[in-house]
C-alpha cells in the first residue's frame, strides 16, 4: 500500500496543499518552506495514536485558531492486495470501513466506480483537528473519507463520518523517523519500535529476562549491596530505628533495578565494541555509529514486515543525518528496495541526486499556499537531450541550487563557473571582521543552475515548474536580447531578468572587477596565466578565449579576489545583484538600472558599472 | 426465524468482525428485536439491529458519490423517508455496493417483511437477499396498509429463498384466544369459537374462551370508561389498550374518565398514556421555556440553565454548547432551539428512555411487533377500511396478547359484521 497523494490545510505554514506522491519520493527546498509540515501531517494521519504529539494553537494555520478554524489532512491509499476489495475487508466495508475509489493511475483521478482507465482501488481517510477554546485543547478525529466532494465539517453534528480504527490504519505500516532523533533510546525496551520489532521477529527473550530479574532480585551470598563493607553500617542503623517504630522490623535491601520483568526490560542499553576494543555503551559512541545501527534495526523491521507479505511505509526527515556520504546512498537503496513507499526530505543534493528526477519533489510555500512538483513528470529520454544532461550529470548542482530562495539561471556554463569561482574566491578571503562592503550574501540566497549553451529557455521551462523566483542573465548582445524577448513571452515567464551592459559578457565583468586595481592585478594574472596581457581589453579577450577551462577562471578569481579593491567591487556587484533578485519590484538600484515598466511581468534590469572607473 | 439465524450462526455464517444485520421497520420494534437477540448469548454483539429507514440513510450518505443527478432529484421527490430507501434500492443494484455491504454483513434478519408495502424497501430486500444469506419472517396477513397488497414481493421472496411455513401462534398457549384470532384471520365467526354468557344482574352477554372475552358495550364514554376500569382491575401490569382509531372521541374521553376519575368507582385512578405523543410533548416544553425569538448565545444557556433538571432540556443545552464551540455560532433563533426540542423529544422516544410503568394506549398500528401480557382492544364504529384489512387490524391486536385479549366493540348489532363474522 502507498499514498498516492496528500491534501493538507490549515496545518502549520500550510493553508493548502496537494501532492501527489510517487513510490519513492524526496522532498526538496530551501528551509521553513513546509518538509517538516508534510512529513509531520502524514504521522498525524497514519502514525500511531503516542506518535502524534499533542497539537498546540501553533499547530493551527497562523497560530490563533478560531471555533471554525480547522486542520484537514485528506490521503489517497492506493497498492491494496489484489487490487480487490475483498482481500481487504477491514478497509472496504459498511460498517467501520471504508468506501472503495478508483484511481487513474495516468491522471490521478478518482471515480467512484471501476472502469477502462480508473482501475486502481483505493481509499481516502482523513485527519481534522480543530481547536476547543474553552478546554484549551484540539479535537482530533481520524476517519474515512466517502465522498470527498461533499465532505461538510467533521466535527458538525450534521457530519455522520465512520471513524478508521487505528488497526487499520496500521495495516499500512508507517514509520517515521524525524530530524530529532533520540537514538540511543531506540534500541532499548522503551522503543515502540523495538519492542515491536521483537514481537514480530521472535518474542521477548522471557527467560533469559526471568533469570536476570531471579539473580537481580535475590543475589548470592556476599553479593548483596546492604552486605557489602561501606553499606552495612548505613543499612544497621537504619533497620534499628524501623524497629523501633513498627513491631514487623523490616529490613532494608538494596537492588540494582525495580526487580520485576519490565524494569530489568527498561534497564537494558545498547553497548557497542570496534574489533577488540572494550565494550562502550551508545552514549559514549559517535553519533554516526549510532545512527546507523537505528537505521539498520528500522530495515529488519521493515524487512520482516515485507516477508510477512505486509506493507512498510516509510518516512524518513534528512536521511544525511549524521552519516557519511558513501553510507547515505546504500541506506536510501535499501530502504527504497524494502519499503512499498518512501517519503524522505533532506537538504543533501547528494541524497537527493539517488532517487530520479520524476520522484523528486520540489516543495514551494507562497504564503501558506503550499506547491510541490516533481523536478520532472516523466523520465526523459535520449542522451542527447539537454534535460538529460541537467538531470543526470548535473542533478546534484541543481537540486543545490533549487534548495535556494532565488535561482539564477544564466545563459551559458562560463557564467556559472565564473560566478562560481568569483563567490568562493571571495568567501575564502572572509573573516568574522571583514568589512561589510567585502561581504557577499549572494550564495546564502541565490542558487545558480547550471545551463549548457543557448539552452536558457529550456532549462528555464523546466525550472520554472518547480520554483516560482527563478530569473535569468543573458549577455549584452543581440542574443541576450533575443533571450529576453523569447522568455518574456514565456507563461510563465521569468520572476526577473537581467543583462549585462551592451556587448558585454562575463568575462568583461571580471574585467571590470579587476579594473579596480588594474595596475597590481594585471602582472600577475599575466604570470600566472603564462601569457602577455597588457590592458584590460586584452583581458577580456583572453578570459573569453578561456571561457570552458576552469584553471583559467579559479586561478584569475583567487588573484582578483586577494586584491582588497577588487574584493569591494566584487562584493559590490554580488550584493546588487542579491538585492535584485530578492526583490525585483524595486526601482533601479546603483548598479542595476530598471528597464522595465513598473508592474512588468519579467522586471528587467541592466547592469550598469558605476562612472568611477 | 430467530432460530434459524442462530443455526446460521453456529454453522460460521460470520466471520472475525463480521455481523449480522437485523432490519426493523419502526424505532419500538427495533428495540425490542435487540432486545430479544442481547437476550440470547449467541447473538450479543454479534449483530446491528436498525431500522430500513436509518440502514438505507447510511447507504445513500456513504455511497453518495454512486449517485447519479437523476437518482438523486427522484429521492427528493419521494421525501425525507422513501428517498433514501428508493436511493439505497438503486445502489444496491450495484454488485461493488452488495459486496461492501455483505463484508459486514452477511447474514440479514428481517421481521414483519409483509409490512414492506411500498418498493423502495421491498428493493432493499431484495438486493440484500443477492449478496447475503437472509432470514425474512412474513405474514401476509399481518399487512395492515389497506390496499396494498405484498404479494408479488412475497412472490419474490419465495422465489428467492426456502421457505419456511409457521402456522402457529407462538405468542400465548391459550387455545380460546388462539381459536378466536384463527377465526378472524379465516373470516369466520368469531362467535362459533366462544362460548356465550350472561353478566350478573344486567344480563348482558359476552363471549369468552381459554384467554379472550368479546363484549358489547353501548357507544357512550361513561360507559366504556366503566367497562374499561372493570377490565383494567383485573390486571394492570403490562396492559396494551389497542384500537384502530387513536382518534375517536369516544375512546379517548373514556380513557381520560379512567385515569382521572376518583370517584366512588372505579375507586382509584388508572394511569394510562397515550403513545406516539412526541409533538405534545415539545409543545409543552417549548411553551414552558419560552424561547425569544432570537438570543445570544449566552443568553440562550442562562434560559435552558433553569430547566436542566429535564433531560431533553438537558440534551438541548449540551447541543447549543456544542454548537457554539464548534462553529462559533453566538445568535441563536426560536425555530432552530424549538426544532432541537423536537429532536431530543424524539431521540428521547427512540432510544426508548421515556419507560413508564403506566398502561399504554396506542393505536393497532403503533403497536405493531409488541406484545402485553393483557390487551384491550376496543373497537369503534369508526374503523375503516375494507372487511379484509379490518379482519388484519383486529387479528394483529388479539395476536399481541401473551395471555389474555378483552375485545370491547363499541354499539349494538356489529357483531354480525366484519372482523368479527363473515360479512
Amino acid at each position: 500500500m502507498y499514498i498516492q497523494r496528500l491534501k493538507i490545510s490549515g496545518l502549520r505554514g500550510v493553508q493548502n496543499a496537494e501532492i501527489t506522491f510517487g513510490k519513492h519520493s524526496v522532498l526538496v527546498g530551501p528551509n521553513n518552506n513546509g518538509k517538516t509540515t508534510i512529513i509531520e501531517a502524514l504521522a498525524l494521519l497514519l502514525g500511531r495514536d503516542r506518535l502524534v504529539r499533542r497539537l498546540t494553537e501553533h499547530d493551527f494555520y497562523e497560530s490563533r485558531p478560531v471555533e471554525t478554524s480547522r486542520i484537514l489532512i485528506i490521503a489517497t491509499v492506493t497498492g491494496f492486495p489484489g487490487n480487490d476489495p475483498q482481500h481487504s475487508p477491514s478497509w472496504f466495508a459498511i460498517g467501520c470501513g471504508g468506501v472503495e475509489k478508483w484511481l487513474d493511475p495516468n491522471t490521478g483521478n478518482l471515480a467512484a466506480s471501476v472502469d477502462d482507465q480508473h482501475t486502481e482501488l483505493s481509499v481516502q481517510i482523513a485527519f481534522s483537528a480543530r481547536f476547543d477554546l474553552q478546554e484549551l485543547e484540539a479535537e482530533t478525529l481520524r476517519f474515512f473519507v466517502d465522498d470527498e466532494a461533499t465532505l461538510g465539517d467533521p466535527f458538525h453534528e450534521d457530519t455522520v463520518v465512520t471513524p478508521i480504527s487505528s488497526k487499520t490504519l496500521q495495516e499500512i505500516g508507517f514509520f517515521m523517523v524525524p530530524a530529532s532523533r533520540t537514538w540511543d533510546k531506540w534500541i532499548s525496551f522503551t522503543s515502540e519500535l523495538f519492542r515491536r520489532l521483537v514481537a514480530t521477529l521472535g518474542g521477548l527473550p522471557a527467560s533469559a529476562i526471568r533469570d536476570a530479574r531471579e539473580r537481580l532480585w535475590e543475589p548470592e551470598a556476599g553479593q548483596k549491596l546492604e552486605e557489602q563493607d561501606g553499606l552495612t553500617t548505613i543499612v544497621e542503623q537504619a533497620n534499628d530505628e524501623l524497629g523501633n517504630l513498627m513491631p514487623s522490623s523490616p529490613k532494608l535491601q538494596l537492588r540494582v533495578t525495580g526487580t520485576d520483568s519490565n524494569s530489568v526490560l527498561e534497564s537494558v542499553v545498547p553497548h557497542f565494541a570496534h574489533g577488540d576494543g572494550p565494550t562502550l555503551p551508545s552514549a559514549r559512541q559517535g553519533t554516526g555509529l549510532t545512527s546507523l545501527q537505528s537505521l539498520l534495526l528500522l530495515m529488519q523491521f521493515g524487512k520482516a514486515r515485507a516477508d510477512a507479505n505486509k506493507s512498510f511505509v516509510l518516512a524518513v526527515e534528512e536521511p544525511e543525518l549524521h552519516i557519511q556520504p558513501s553510507q547515505q546512498k546504500r541506506l536510501v537503496n535499501r530502504l527504497n528496495a524494502l519499503c512499498d513507499q518512501t517519503i524522505v526530505t533532506t537538504h543533501s543534493p547528494i541524497v537527493a541526486a539517488m532517487f530520479p528526477v520524476e520522484a523528486t519533489y520540489f516543495v514551494d510555500n507562497d504564503d501558506g499556499q503550499m506547491s510541490v512538483s516533481p523536478l520532472s513528470k516523466t523520465a526523459p529520454a535520449g542522451p542527447t537531450n539537454h534535460k538529460q544532461h541537467l538531470f543526470f550529470a548535473w542533478r546534484q548542482k541543481l537540486i543545490a541550487a533549487l534548495m535556494h530562495q532565488r535561482v539564477l539561471i544564466p545563459e551559458g556554463i562560463s557564467d556559472v563557473a565564473w560566478l562560481e569561482a568569483l563567490q568562493t574566491a571571495l568567501e575564502l578571503r572572509q573573516g568574522w571582521d571583514s568589512p561589510e562592503d567585502e561581504q557577499s550574501k549572494f550564495s546564502t540566497f541565490v542558487g545558480v543552475v547550471p545551463t549548457d549553451e543557448a539552452k536558457i529557455a529550456e532549462t528555464h521551462d523546466l525550472v520554472r515548474c518547480v520554483h516560482r523566483h527563478c530569473a535569468i542573465l543573458v549577455d549584452g548582445d543581440p542574443a541576450g536580447r533575443d533571450y529576453l524577448t523569447e522568455l518574456n513571452a514565456a507563461d510563465p515567464s521569468p520572476s526577473a531578468a537581467i543583462i549585462w551592459p551592451k556587448d558585454w559578457k562575463i568575462e568583461h565583468v571580471v574585467t571590470w572587477i579587476a579594473e579596480a586595481n588594474l595596475a597590481q592585478v594585471l602582472p600577475r594574472l599575466a604570470e600566472a596565466n603564462n601569457t602577455a596581457i597588457s590592458d584590460a581589453e586584452e583581458l577580456s579577450t583572453f578570459l573569453e578565449g578561456r571561457k570552458t577551462y576552469a584553471p583559467t577562471q579559479e586561478i584569475t578569481s583567487a588573484i582578483l579576489m586577494g586584491e582588497a579593491a577588487c574584493r569591494k567591487r566584487a562584493a559590490q556587484l554580488l550584493n546588487a545583484l542579491c538585492n535584485t533578485l530578492l526583490d525585483p519590484s524595486i526601482e533601479s538600484s546603483p548598479l542595476f538600472v530598471r528597464e522595465t515598466e513598473d508592474g512588468a511581468a519579467m522586471p528587467t534590469f541592466r547592469f550598469a558599472p558605476p562612472d568611477d572607473v | 426465524m430467530v432460530a434459524h439465524a442462530r443455526y446460521l450462526i453456529e454453522h460460521d455464517a460470520l466471520d472475525e468482525g463480521q455481523r449480522m444485520l437485523a432490519l426493523t421497520f419502526m424505532n419500538g420494534a427495533r428495540r425490542r428485536l435487540t432486545e430479544s437477540l442481547n437476550a440470547e448469548a449467541l447473538f450479543r454483539r454479534k449483530f446491528d439491529c436498525l431500522t430500513f429507514d436509518s440502514f438505507a440513510q447510511t447507504l445513500a450518505r456513504r455511497r453518495n458519490a454512486k449517485l447519479t443527478d437523476e437518482m438523486r432529484q427522484q429521492a427528493g421527490e419521494f421525501g425525507q423517508f422513501d428517498g433514501p430507501c428508493f436511493l439505497a434500492g438503486e445502489l444496491l443494484k450495484d454488485a461493488e455496493v452488495r459486496r461492501w455491504v455483505a463484508r459486514t454483513y452477511p447474514l440479514v434478519l428481517v421481521d414483519e417483511a409483509q409490512d414492506l408495502v411500498d418498493v423502495h424497501r421491498q428493493g432493499i430486500i431484495l438486493g440484500l437477499i443477492e449478496c447475503c444469506a437472509a432470514v425474512v419472517a412474513a405474514d401476509g396477513f399481518q399487512c395492515l396498509s389497506d390496499g396494498q397488497d405484498t404479494a408479488d414481493f412475497m412472490d419474490q421472496l419465495l422465489h428467492a429463498g426456502t421457505p419456511h411455513m409457521l402456522t402457529e401462534n407462538r405468542r400465548t398457549d391459550k387455545n380460546g384466544l388462539l381459536a378466536a384470532a384463527l377465526a378472524v384471520r379465516n373470516g369466520e365467526d368469531i362467535r362459533a369459537v366462544l362460548k356465550e354468557e350472561t353478566i350478573g344482574k344486567t344480563d348482558r352477554v359476552h363471549w369468552v374462551g381459554e384467554g379472550i372475552e368479546l363484549l358489547e358495550v353501548p357507544a357512550t364514554a361513561a360507559l366504556l370508561a366503566w367497562n374499561l376500569a372493570f377490565q383494567l382491575r383485573l390486571g394492570s401490569d403490562d396492559v396494551g389498550i389497542l384500537t384502530p382509531d387513536s382518534t375517536n372521541t369516544i375512546i379517548r374521553n373514556a380513557i381520560n374518565t379512567v385515569s382521572e376519575k376518583q370517584g366512588p368507582w372505579p375507586h382509584n385512578a388508572f394511569s394510562v398514556a397515550w403513545e406516539g405523543g412526541d409533538n405534545r410533548i415539545a409543545d409543552e416544553l417549548t411553551e414552558a421555556i419560552e424561547f425569544p425569538t432570537s438570543a445570544s448565545y449566552r443568553e440562550i444557556c442562562a434560559l435552558l440553565g433553569e430547566h436542566l433538571a429535564i433531560p431533553t432540556i438537558k440534551s438541548v443545552d449540551r447541543r447549543v454548547r456544542r454548537l457554539h464551540r464548534v462553529t462559533g455560532q453566538s445568535e441563536f433563533e426560536k425555530d432552530q432551539l424549538v426544532s432541537f426540542v423536537s429532536d431530543a423529544v424524539r431521540n428521547n422516544t427512540r432510544l426508548g428512555f421515556n419507560k413508564s410503568t403506566k398502561i399504554k394506549a396506542m393505536s393497532i398500528h403503533g403497536a405493531k411487533n409488541r406484545e402485553f401480557d393483557r390487551v384491550i382492544a376496543l373497537w369503534p364504529q369508526s374503523a375503516t377500511g375494507s372487511d379484509e384489512h379490518k379482519r388484519r387490524l383486529l387479528y394483529n391486536a388479539m395476536t399481541r396478547a401473551k395471555n389474555h385479549c378483552t375485545i370491547i366493540v363499541l354499539g349494538n348489532g356489529r357483531l354480525n359484521l366484519a372482523p368479527f363474522a363473515l360479512s
